[in-house]
């Protein structure tokens, strides 16, 4: 082999080494795809009934006004028509649990706890509980209690 | 037979006498006689009770401090959440027609509003913090991890990359509405977790980045000029400056940013710029001398952050 052929294989031997890399496509995330988009909840509503509302229920958004200071919020709706509910709501203080606890009653989708503030709008959607008021809204994901 | 029964009656005399002698010298320590003429004024006090009647008075007497600082203090918790027309009302008792109570230690009055005091606020029958968030006052947040990414994009011979992860943390302090007024936290993202995309380059990345030795990539906020305020839109541009820390060399760096609030009411913090790894003793990855990465890196961030409260006041300028 002479020299300009040892030149030749030389450099394939390299092209080839160093070429793969090159097919290695370019993963650059776009400006407009850098955040992190959480996906609208896509979701069939209807008017819930209270065999759908009896159970334990934890928030998975929250929307509105109060969105700001509440955290995360709980529910359970017992069968004999009694709830106990809890909120981590934030405040000068930081975080903390509010509670509160009575009974509800379900007719024609509106949710009334029983403490004189106006009816929720009750909505269901398979393992999703949606409560609407004025003050906002949020959707809730059943959760078996084990 | 007469004069036995003599002798033995006074035996019997004697013997009882003696006994009576015996048994009061026994019990003269542990017995003792009050006499007292009745109706000639009060007996004398047992002292063990007029203890215990000084005691009761006493904790009466503070019973009645206590009610009455209780009451005074009620009625300024119920004059500072709802103005100075709010009458007490009694609790509500939830056995009471089941009606809901709520429990928080900020509701256990329930004042009834009489003039033109606000209504307290409330979500799904929850009540909330009397004031809405004051987005004009320096306010703490929290970055919310799953909603955020850090990343940095880089150029080298052959294609371009970005190595990006979730796994960051920080607390920050800022006004909205006027940054320049307080701006301070600490932003970090852990080193090792970042991802290209392959897990060579990955492995690749931890080793010119020491991520045993330095696995937290950090950025110490220390101010904020705002370039544009939309009140609005509740949106700021603007400048951070401050503190990067990578592998072990902190610089001083500064970064375009846009903060603006979503629908849920949380602070979103985006923006790049550039960074040179040299800067940082950082070694630029080349292969065979052919494939080089660039020295100069675009770094971004893309953070949620919730807000936590108000900075207190001693904390604040």
């Amino acid at each position: 082999m002479n020299a300009t052929q040892r030149m030749l294989v030389q450099g394939s031997i390299l092209l080839l080494t160093v070429a793969p890399a090159g097919c290695i496509p370019s993963n650059v995330i776009d400006v407009e795809q850098r955040a992190v988009r959480r996906g609208a909840i896509e979701q069939v509503w209807r008017t819930a009934e209270e065999s759908h509302l009896r159970g334990f229920w934890a928030s998975e958004s929250v929307r509105g006004p109060g969105a700001e200071t509440v955290l995360r919020l709980y529910y359970y709706f017992a069968a004999d028509q009694r709830f106990t509910g809890a909120a981590l709501i934030t405040g000068d203080r930081g975080a903390e649990f509010q509670t509160l606890s009575g009974s509800w009653s379900l007719a024609d989708g509106q949710l009334d706890l029983g403490d004189g503030s106006p009816a929720l709008r009750a909505e269901a959607g398979g393992r999703r509980l949606r409560l609407s008021s004025a003050d906002g809204d949020a959707i809730f994901q059943r959760e078996e209690l084990q | 037979m007469s004069r036995l029964m003599n002798w033995i009656g006074w035996l019997a005399l004697i013997g009882f006498v003696g006994a009576g002698v015996g048994a009061w010298f026994l019990t003269s320590q542990r017995v003792q006689f009050t006499i007292t003429t009745i109706g000639a004024g009060s007996p004398a006090p047992d002292p063990t009770l007029a203890n215990v009647e000084e005691d009761l008075r006493t904790v009466r007497t503070d019973l009645a401090a206590l009610s009455e600082s209780l009451a005074k203090n009620f009625e300024a918790l119920a004059d500072s959440l709802l103005g100075p027309h709010v009458v007490a009302a009694p609790p509500p008792s939830v056995a009471d027609s089941g009606r809901a109570s709520p429990s928080s230690a900020a509701t256990e009055s329930a004042p009834a509003v009489v003039a033109d005091a606000p209504a307290p606020r409330r979500f799904l029958s929850f009540q909330l913090p009397s004031n809405s968030f004051d987005y004009t006052t320096v306010n703490r947040f929290e970055v919310v991890a799953s909603l955020s990414r850090v990343g940095f994009d880089a150029k080298s011979t052959l294609h371009d990359f970005t190595g990006v992860t979730s796994d960051v943390r920080g607390n920050f302090a800022l006004s909205l509405v006027d940054p320049t007024r307080h701006a301070s936290g600490m932003i970090s993202a852990a080193a090792s977790q970042l991802d290209t995309g392959i897990t060579g380059r990955n492995d690749a990345l931890r080793e010119h980045l020491a991520t045993p030795q330095f696995p937290e990539l950090q950025f110490d906020l220390q101010g904020l000029t705002a370039t544009s305020v939309d009140l609005e839109r509740r949106t700021l541009l603007g400048n951070a400056r401050g503190l990067m820390t990578i592998r072990g060399k902190t610089r001083d760096f500064e970064i375009p940013v846009r903060l603006a609030l979503d629908e849920s009411l949380r602070l979103s913090v985006e923006g790049n710029a550039p960074l040179k790894l040299s800067d940082y003793e950082v070694p630029v990855p080349s292969q065979l001398g052919l494939i080089e990465m660039q020295d100069e890196i675009n770094v971004w961030i893309a953070l949620k952050a919730r807000a936590v409260g108000a900075l207190s006041k001693a904390a604040a300028p």
